[in-house]
């Protein structure tokens, strides 16, 4: 069997704050070649995971492996990074910041990435350009230097449908044509589900479940739907096996687990005195499922 | 680290407000030279005042008018950093904590000189101007040089201080606050209440950047093992000190704040 080379290896990586938020033990990897989605909503630790691997903030344990390296810190020239907000330095203009970051990388060209389409000779200072033009120059500066993989902290955020199209068909392309490895973290399933092919789900600094997208729309297509009047007390004995579910109305839950457990559930409920007018297989809406997968249960 | 310093250097070249310091300074330079030239020269005009470059020198580092620029640009130029979060860039192209801070001390070393050699041309600059017509002028170029290079030093050091205090303090308007606050109440010290008080503290001979008025240019070269022990610990002890707290920061930005 052939082995791919994993791009990123995390194992139980933990960095955790004073007030006990951070991310605890999150092992995770990403094979080269492949977009891979943080999933998680605020405070779920995905830009924390991100600092970590940057380096901005030193994980307290577990290991990173760059492209098989341990050292992570020998491999990070082969990463490119693109914060959640884009950045601009003072009044540099886009050539100016260019020539930066080329210096500070030691990287020859002067050029940004065709891909992107710049106008290098605008004489405007970064910070006055519009938010989409600044995102793209924070990518074509994380692209300097060809790196092998390219780290994009929520890119879709802040950006309309025609520049989401614009992003998605520019990271497609080189992830297709230079088998660049593509890692982004955000909330929003629409936009990059056109492109991921594997999303990590991280809830409360825990990475939950890795799922490919044909797991989430089989997942989508496999809830359980009981329709009961005794809502609150199925709940009450649902939660420990199945904490995993929703209220739809009065009398009606929503529980997202394998369709096979439905007899379980069913037998569960009628033992336990509670009335089960109907019980089927329901599907639901690919956000919906990993909203739930991420919400965090007070 | 030298990638680093090139890129910063470069950075500090497009910054326009390092050439408004320089152009205050400048101004400051003008106000020194009208001054002097009035209280000294023109002032005892009729008893015989003499026009000294000597003591000129001495007089460019009585008060902190070298000081605010550069404590202005490079506070403003540290901060820039943390408030837009370039650390995380650099770091995740695999430039070190080590090779960004010294890359970045040393840069700012140099602008520091930068500026300094810039002041004090203009300064004589303007001082000549005004003496154009004056026939005899004091002037020592042995002590002058060794009293500017001490003074240079002193500046390197309190650069290593203000980047010791943009570690602990990453936020331009707290930190400026501070160091301001902290010139005064050093000002106070070796002037009004060290009078008041009558106090005779031996460090003032080798007190930081021109604040004490001890360090006489005619003193300077006999003083001189003191005053290198002194400024020495001056560049090297806050440039360490501020290493070891850069080292174990955590650079994520002010989310958590």
């Amino acid at each position: 069997m052939v082995q791919i080379e994993a791009a990123l290896e995390l194992k139980n990586v933990s960095y955790v704050f004073h007030d006990r938020k951070g991310i605890t033990d999150v092992s995770l990897q990403v094979r080269r070649g492949e977009i891979y989605m943080l999933y998680g909503g605020h405070n779920a630790g995905k830009t924390l995971l991100l600092q970590v691997l940057t380096g901005a903030v030193i994980p307290q344990t577990g290991t990173i492996k760059l492209f098989g390296n341990s050292d992570y810190l020998q491999e990070k020239r082969r990463i490119g990074y693109v914060p959640q907000k884009p950045y601009s330095l003072g009044k540099m203009s886009v050539s100016d910041m260019l020539h930066y970051f080329a210096l500070s990388y030691g990287v020859l060209e002067k050029e940004f990435d065709k891909a992107l389409d710049l106008n290098l000779t605008e004489k405007k200072a970064v910070c006055h350009l519009p938010f989409f033009m600044q995102k793209k120059i924070s990518i074509g500066i994380a692209l300097l230097g060809k790196p092998d993989m390219i780290i994009l902290d929520d890119p879709f955020h802040g950006l309309d449908s025609q520049e989401c199209e614009y992003l998605l068909s520019t990271l497609s392309s080189l992830n297709e044509e230079r088998n660049m490895t593509i890692m982004l973290t955000g909330q929003d399933y629409e936009p990059a589900s056109r492109i991921v092919k594997k999303y990590g789900i991280l809830a409360d600094g825990r990475l939950k479940v890795e799922l490919t997208p044909d797991q989430i729309n089989q997942e989508c297509s496999r809830c359980i739907k009981i329709r009961t009047p005794q809502v609150a007390r199925a709940i009450t004995i649902l939660q420990s096996d199945f904490p995993q579910y929703e209220v739809l109305g009065d009398d009606v839950i929503r529980v997202f687990c394998p369709v096979s457990y439905s007899a379980e559930i069913n037998a569960k409920l009628v033992s336990s005195g509670i009335e089960v007018c109907e019980i089927g297989i329901a599907g639901m809406n690919p956000q919906s499922f990993l909203s739930a997968l991420t919400e965090v249960k007070l | 680290m030298f990638r680093i310093l090139q890129s910063e250097l470069y950075r500090i070249r497009k910054k326009p407000l390092f050439f408004f310091c320089l152009m205050l300074s400048a101004f400051f330079m003008f106000a020194y030279a009208l001054t002097f030239h009035y209280d000294t020269v023109k002032a005892a005009g009729l008893t015989g005042g003499i026009a000294s470059l000597n003591d000129y020198t001495e007089f460019l580092f009585s008060d902190y008018s070298l000081v605010i620029p550069i404590t202005i640009f490079q506070l403003a130029y540290v901060a820039e950093d943390y408030q837009k979060g370039i650390h995380e860039i650099l770091f995740a192209k695999g430039i070190s904590r080590f090779d960004f801070f010294f890359g970045k001390l040393t840069a700012l070393w140099i602008a520091t000189l930068f500026y300094l050699i810039f002041s004090f041309f203009m300064a004589y600059v303007f001082i000549m101007a005004i003496w154009i017509k004056q026939t005899n002028i004091q002037i020592s170029f042995v002590h002058i040089c060794g009293y500017l290079i001490l003074q240079v030093l002193c500046f390197i050091g309190y650069s290593s201080f203000l980047w010791l205090l943009s570690c602990l303090l990453p936020y331009r308007n707290i930190a400026l606050a501070v160091m301001f606050f902290l010139l005064g109440t050093l000002y106070l010290y070796l002037t009004k209440i060290s009078t008041a008080l009558n106090l005779e503290y031996s460090l003032y001979k080798c007190w930081i950047v021109g604040l004490s008025d001890q360090m006489e240019i005619n003193l300077s070269i006999s003083q001189l093992p003191p005053v290198l022990l002194t400024i020495a610990a001056y560049i090297f002890l806050p440039a360490g000190a501020a290493y070891w707290i850069y080292r174990k920061t955590n650079l994520r930005k002010q989310e958590r704040r």
